[in-house]
């Protein structure tokens, strides 16, 4: 038997609205009654003449909703929209819009809206023709179609479906958010050879505040996860979701390392300029020997595997003379692309003709601030549907030694430089 | 969360519970007193018809099971019985199986085998009966005996075609296409300690459609394992119930439980009891496949959605994307009469945990 409950007025808002937007963008070339050859969009749905409508009076399967019988499930979303395929297939048809981006449709057999009705595979909209609620009695009673099991109100399950995306964004946005926030407190966000210090936490300060935002977990998250034409299957479902939580994580934790580069590009700051390979590699080694001999780790910051051009090489098995070139399998970072004489090389934070030259102690300090909910990382509510925004208060510490630019020529083809 | 997720559960686990409680037992020490002259395994049936069937019968009764035929007759290595009947313990709760027809075989492994009409009836007070009738194309029963150990002893009971209806109405047969109970007892005189272990295997069995609104009228497999740490040497109702009952309220383990119904694919294992009012409790941890699916079939089988079902959803797909694959482990425990499910949420209760009236 149907279940749930008489769907709501608001179930269909969204493909009504996209239908209305349709149908006002045709609103002056769309005449009063359409005909043609048209094709399924959904179980109750269907384009004419480039226009899509949905079929009035009715309210059909949710493409991927499933139904039981005797236990046993099958793809009644599926069977729906191929029986109105199927009607339409038949014979041109004729469609009668209102402004509403709805349209009373004619077949080959009379009202296809009735028809599929009839057969069971869409349910009577309260406001539509009572011939329709009879229709749907008698296909109740006969088995028909979805009937010959269980399901869920096609209104209730499109709330359905809407209300878990709605909670699921909600959820992972914060299992998000406290990633982030157990990588920032922890000092394991990836700084590319920067040695991370132990971060400090205050509950006051005046403290720099910053904004993240993160696009994720927007609506139709879950029909969107079905490559079509996938099968709908929950673990599939699932898998896609959450490898959209783990871009988003990764994607936030890379956003909130970003102000240390663009502290390090504000740090004061030294340049040398070099001519080729061999003066860039001897500037190099030069600039590092005294932390080398201070003990600490010189790193260099390229932009671009290809800028300079020389350091493409020096790793792709062509050092300079007498240089040491490794890669140590440790290194995690994604960044990292080798080191030469003991010199970490890493990519970003260069400009697009210069490389950046610093020692991995240099920075410092980190200090957060915990606000009175003892979150690090605030998350705001969306103001739209899948746009997030995470605040946080955050001070960097730097030591005083000056960074060191080392320049090259440009390039042939030059590469606009990165802000 | 909702309590559409409780019925899954529940019909897991209470089922396995109640398979539990109706079906085995056990006691304490043995009770003192001759064993039956003990055969070499197999059982020897002596000759002459009645005396070869009190031989099959006589570890049975040893038991206390009370064992008796009419229409005994000899045919070659086979003894014919009409009206076979098997009884517990003379006590209410009782229960009686009874077969029209049944013979006894000198060389199968199954010796005792009965087909036909049959009947199984539980005692629940005096001159309350409870008959399920029907009949099965074949029932065998297996009994070997360990010689080195007086209590040990396998029992196979084995079951095609079985079709059983309340009796007096008009009710749809519940059908088994196979099933097997096979019962390991150990008296502890040997390597292995003492104990009795347990194992149900039943395939394709159909439920009246009112018990399977949600997962359908087809369990397509149960298996279940139950170690119980005394050999059973009663097969009385009411020693079931204090088993899961116990004093010291210690948990009886179960194990290598699975269950495959309609869209609820199980397996788990845990332990269970009941208090001594028969309150069930225990804990559990189920695997779970495609959970979210289950979730679809119990929604569209119920008469109301939960206002929390979206939660539940979403903090499954979580969960599983978390996880990986098609399947989630999870924690269920039943406490205050009430299945909890451990969610990544958090705790949710499930819904009620039926409780088991003691024996009066």
């Amino acid at each position: 038997m149907r279940r749930g409950s008489p769907r709501s007025v608001g179930s269909r808002a969204p493909r009504r609205l996209a239908a209305l937007l349709v149908a006002a963008l045709a609103a002056t070339a769309a005449p009063a009654e359409e005909r043609g050859p048209a094709s399924a969009t959904g179980s109750d749905s269907l384009t004419l003449n480039g226009h899509a409508y949905a079929l009035f009076g009715i309210d059909g399967l949710g493409f991927n909703q499933s139904c039981l019988v005797d236990g046993q499930p099958f793809a009644c979303g599926v069977a729906a929209t191929r029986a109105l395929q199927t009607l339409l297939a038949a014979a041109p048809v004729a469609c009668t819009p209102n402004t509403e981006g709805e349209a009373l449709c004619t077949g080959a057999d009379g009202d296809i809206a009735l028809a599929l009705v009839t057969q069971g595979w869409a349910v009577a909209d309260p406001a539509g023709a009572e011939a329709y609620g009879a229709a749907e009695a008698a296909a109740r009673a006969a088995g028909a179609g979805a009937w010959a099991g269980q399901f869920l109100a096609p209104a209730a399950y499109h709330e359905l479906i809407a209300a878990t995306e709605a909670r699921y964004a909600e959820a992972a946005a914060e299992t998000v958010r406290a990633a982030a926030e157990a990588g920032l407190v922890a000092g394991t966000l990836d700084l590319r050879g920067l040695v991370a210090p132990v971060p400090t936490e205050t509950t006051a300060g005046d403290l720099p505040p910053r904004a993240l935002r993160l696009a994720a977990f927007g609506p139709g998250r879950i029909a969107a996860a079905v490559p079509a034409p996938g099968i709908f299957t929950w673990p599939a479902v699932a898998a896609a979701l959450e490898a959209e939580r783990q871009a988003a994580i990764a994607t936030l934790a890379a956003d909130l390392a970003a102000p240390v580069w663009q502290a390090l590009a504000e740090r004061p700051a030294r340049t040398v300029a070099t001519a080729d390979a061999a003066a860039f590699y001897a500037a190099l080694n030069d600039s590092a020997a005294a932390w080398r001999r201070a003990g600490r780790q010189p790193l260099l910051y390229v932009m671009a595997p290809d800028l300079p051009a020389w350091v493409r090489d020096w790793f792709g098995g062509h050092p300079p003379a007498g240089a040491t070139v490794t890669r140590h399998a440790g290194n995690a970072s994604p960044a990292y692309l080798g080191t030469i004489d003991g010199i970490d090389v890493y990519l970003g934070a260069g400009s697009a003709r210069a490389a950046l030259l610093v020692p991995a102690d240099l920075l410092a300090a980190v200090t957060y601030r915990r606000d009175a909910a003892g979150h690090v990382l605030a998350l705001d509510a969306p103001a739209t549907p899948g746009a997030w925004t995470l605040r946080y208060a955050a001070a960097l510490g730097w030591r005083d030694d000056p960074v060191l630019w080392l320049a090259f020529p440009r390039r042939a083809a030059p590469t606009p430089d990165a802000g | 969360m909702n309590r559409l997720f409780a019925a899954l559960l529940a019909a897991a686990l209470v089922a396995l519970a109640g398979f539990a409680i109706v079906v085995f037992t056990a006691s304490g020490p043995p009770a003192p007193g001759p064993e039956p002259a003990a055969p070499a395994a197999p059982v020897a049936i002596a000759p002459g018809a009645a005396a070869r069937f009190d031989a099959w019968a006589a570890p049975l009764r040893a038991d206390g099971l009370t064992v008796t035929a009419e229409g005994m007759a000899e045919a070659g290595d086979t003894v014919t019985l009409a009206n076979l009947a098997i009884a517990g313990p003379d006590e209410t709760p009782g229960w009686r199986w009874t077969a029209e027809r049944a013979a006894l075989y000198d060389k199968e492994l199954f010796h005792l085998q009965a087909a036909g009409a049959t009947a199984f009836t539980v005692t629940t007070a005096a001159g309350a009966d409870t008959v399920w009738s029907g009949r099965a194309d074949a029932i065998g029963v297996a009994m070997t005996r360990d010689p080195r150990d007086a209590l040990g002893r396998t029992i196979i009971l084995r079951v095609n075609g079985l079709a059983l209806a309340p009796a007096g109405t008009d009710a749809a047969p519940m059908t088994l296409a196979d099933g097997q109970l096979r019962i390991l007892r150990q008296g502890g005189t040997g390597l292995l300690a003492a104990g009795t272990d347990i194992a149900l295997r039943l395939t394709d069995l159909t439920v009246p459609p009112a018990a399977g609104t949600a997962y359908g009228s087809r369990v397509k497999s149960f298996t279940a394992q139950l170690l119980v740490d005394r050999p059973v040497t009663r097969y009385s109702l009411r020693d079931a119930f204090d088993y899961l009952a116990r004093r010291d309220q210690t948990l009886v383990e179960l194990g290598a439980v699975a269950l495959d119904w309609g869209t609820l694919h199980a397996i788990g294992k845990g332990a269970f009891g009941l208090s001594l009012a028969g309150a069930p409790r225990g804990r559990f941890e189920v695997t779970l496949r495609d959970p979210l699916g289950l979730l679809d079939a119990l929604a569209a089988a119920s008469a109301a959605l939960p206002a929390t079902l979206a939660d539940t959803y979403a903090a499954l797909l979580l969960a599983l994307g978390a996880a990986g694959g098609d399947s989630l482990p999870l924690a269920v425990a039943v406490t205050g009469g009430a299945f909890v499910l451990a969610a990544p949420g958090g705790d949710i209760a499930l819904g009620p945990a039926p409780s088991v009236p003691p024996p009066q």
